[in-house]
């Protein structure tokens, strides 16, 4: 019989590979988020603090914040890997998409910080508080609630962006379904189900965040 | 100087050291395959039949089956990496791969990068077009709207022509990121033409999802592809040339050939001159 | 590092290639801008209003737009009409999707201007006998737009990065004349590098025009 490599069509067992596809995209997007948030909450409350380190990071927020994400992949990928870390794809794509939501995150948290009136931090330090407690019990609660719906949509940025962490070998939904794509040529399919998963992870999240918007204009 | 202005220095300083420490690394991959027992190939899974999954989304193929040999001969287990175009060159400087097995073309050019071995595999193209334009030899490609994939040999022809022979014709080409988009481009008309291997369009035709396209006469190219090692490692380029002979000439490559590519394998050697 | 040298010469040699790209990538990224402006204007205002078949058209435009990958948009409009027959050109078809990204986004954002604006000016341009729509442009928009100038420009400037998807689709972009180049010459960490640099620079260039035009409207 003549070899036939790619006539086959979708079979059950696909399921199953678009699902582990599923899984390294949510745990690609959750394991950036920590990463970032964390490094973002630092970066956000050093830039409010001291005038050295905004100028100091100023340009790695903005070179962070304006080179499309395809090419940062590229280059963490590339760069980490002359430095002689060689990971895997997963590492890769968690600095790259970190580093990205930390740049973008110092600014939502930077921006909350602001918000917070300077007198309420003064009436905190007058009532004994130390730097560490006012910021901790008074500012940080503050800035949360004011930062919190514009996280939550680079949160969604987020998770729209790691479909492009095909381009350094990371197996994610999206690369799932090019695979896919290229065995059985059911693009349509394939696609339509790529857009509407994207679409009901993000939109109750969306959702959620109008809402939290709206309660806190109230 | 402040504490944050403390903090960076120390993180440069310590990044530098890391840099330092991996340049102090500079074994052959022989030694290293010799002592792991594991041969690492870089393979693209995106393009069938040299490298695509299976029904089971396995890796399999030509190159994937090549890289099963190479490590059969140097008694260690094969480990497939996928690596997407732009990420073969970092995967192989960085060495998270040993060996690219990826139908590579060697220009001169790439040489400045990577070293290649002598051409492992040849891949006779075929002009495909949509059965509305006509297309019948290469010849008729003349200011029609050519497609490819970005980086491929057909593209590189398709380039020479247009500063050549066409031009002034009215040829346009577009280069797309993978087969997937090329193939639905010409399905869709938005390209007049692609140049394909013979079985690859077998395997579209036969997949009922292309009934527009149909086979236009033989290109005038021969698509080598050749394995790559690091540029410095001449130790394993010389143990993978003498592998590619001794796969030709125990018959193995010819064997492997006709399964994947369901045609005879063609010659790899130019007229006139060895590699 | 590694035993790798950087060649830098290769990439001065493709340097005109990259220019080229990089002034298609200004083209799209400035013409989505005042695409999706211009959509989005109208769209707010039928979101604010909450009811009727403009303001569901415009939230399922803003949903699809915000809830699915950019990569997605622009298969649906290269491929997806031409599933239908229409092809049209990469470029059109970047222009496009990234223009509908932009729509959606903007709509949010003005949506958000809009509601900062107190409800007595819009009465106070009507009942100086002005049209609803003269009202929203002499009066209304120019106000929104101070209030949301940032986020407004971050949006543009967001669409410039989301049109360097347009490589996956044969666009010579400067993601794709970068990607062409390395390919010729395998000089990734090269090129990428260079191309990072071009793009900071566009960001930074737009900024600043942005503001530039900003002063010059609302000095008075």
């Amino acid at each position: 019989m003549q070899f036939q490599f790619a006539q086959q069509g979708l079979t059950w067992h696909d399921t199953y590979f678009l699902a582990e596809g599923l899984l390294n995209t949510l745990e690609l997007a959750a394991s950036a988020t920590v990463v970032g948030t964390i490094g973002g909450v630092v970066l956000g409350w050093v830039r409010t603090v001291s005038v050295t380190a905004r100028v100091a990071t100023t340009p790695i927020v903005d070179i962070l914040r304006s080179v499309p994400m395809i090419i940062q992949l590229i280059l963490a990928n590339s760069f980490l890997s002359l430095a002689g870390f060689s990971t895997s794809p997963f590492i890769f794509g968690t600095v790259a998409l970190g580093a990205w939501m930390a740049a973008v995150t110092a600014e939502v948290v930077r921006a909350g910080l602001l918000s917070v009136p300077p007198q309420y931090g003064k009436s905190a330090r007058s009532l004994g508080m130390n730097r560490r407690q006012e910021l901790v019990y008074i500012s940080l609660p503050l800035a949360f609630r004011t930062a919190l719906a514009p996280w939550i949509n680079l949160v969604l940025s987020l998770i729209k962006d790691s479909a492009l962490a095909g381009v350094i070998g990371y197996v994610d939904y999206m690369r799932a379904t090019q695979t896919l794509i290229t065995r059985t040529h059911e693009t349509w399919v394939l696609l339509l189900g790529a857009g509407f998963l994207y679409f009901i992870i993000c939109y109750p999240v969306s959702k959620y965040s109008r809402r939290l918007e709206r309660k806190i204009a109230v | 100087m402040t504490l944050f202005g403390k903090t960076m220095l120390a993180t440069t300083v310590l990044a530098l050291g890391f840099a330092g420490h991996a340049s102090a690394q500079s074994q052959s991959a022989l030694d290293k395959i010799e002592q792991s027992k594991v041969l690492r190939c870089g393979i693209m899974l995106d393009s069938p039949p040299a490298g695509y999954r299976d029904e089971n989304n396995q890796p399999d193929g030509y190159d994937v089956a090549y890289c099963k040999d190479m490590a059969a001969a140097l008694g260690a287990k094969p480990d497939i990496v996928e690596v997407s175009s732009p990420d073969r060159i970092p995967a192989l400087v960085s060495n998270r791969i040993d060996v690219l097995v990826a139908s590579t073309t060697p220009t001169p050019q790439r040489e400045l990068t990577v070293a290649f071995s002598q051409p492992y595999t040849n891949n006779v193209m075929v002009v495909v077009t949509n059965k509305s334009t006509g297309i019948k030899t290469f010849a008729d490609l003349k200011g029609k709207h050519l497609g490819g994939v970005v980086g491929s040999t057909p593209e590189q022809l398709f380039k020479a022509k247009m500063a050549t022979d066409w031009k002034n014709a009215g040829t346009t080409y577009t280069g797309y990121a993978s087969d997937a988009e090329t193939d639905m481009a010409l399905e869709q008309g938005k390209i007049d033409a692609i140049l394909i291997d013979n079985s690859v369009f077998r395997a579209l035709a036969g997949s009922g999802q292309f009934p527009n396209l149909v086979m236009g006469g033989n290109a005038p190219l021969n698509d080598w592809g050749s394995l790559a090692v690091r540029r410095d490692d001449f130790q394993f380029l010389n143990w993978v040339r003498e592998f590619v002979f001794q796969q030709v000439q125990s018959g193995r490559f010819a064997e492997l050939y006709k399964k994947y590519y369901g045609v005879d394998a063609p010659p790899l050697t130019a007229d006139g001159v060895t590699f | 590092m590694n035993g790798y040298h950087f060649y830098w010469s290769t990439v001065w040699q493709s340097f005109p290639l990259m220019l080229a790209g990089a002034w298609v990538t200004i083209q799209i990224t400035f013409l989505a801008f005042i695409i999706g402006t211009v959509i989005a204007m109208p769209m707010a205002v039928a979101r604010q209003k909450g009811e009727g078949w403009a303001y569901r058209v415009s939230t399922s435009w803003v949903e699809l737009a915000r809830n699915t990958p950019a990569v997605f948009q622009l298969f649906v409009f290269y491929f997806g009409l031409g599933a239908f027959h229409i092809n049209i050109p990469s470029y059109a078809a970047v222009l496009i999707s990234v223009s509908f990204n932009n729509a959606g986004y903007m709509t949010e954002i003005f949506r958000g201007g809009l509601s900062a604006i107190p409800r007595q000016q819009m009465s106070a341009a009507r009942s100086l006998g002005m049209t609803s729509p003269q009202s929203f442009m002499h009066v209304i928009f120019p106000q929104m737009f101070k209030v949301i100038f940032l986020a407004y420009i971050t949006q543009g400037i967001w669409g410039m990065l989301n049109s360097s998807l347009g490589m996956l689709v044969g666009l010579q972009d400067l993601t794709g004349a970068t990607q062409y180049a390395q390919s010729v010459s395998f000089r990734t960490f090269e090129f990428f590098i260079v191309a990072a640099g071009m793009y900071y620079l566009i960001a930074k260039g737009l900024q600043f025009s942005a503001l530039i035009a900003f002063r010059l409207m609302y000095r008075s």
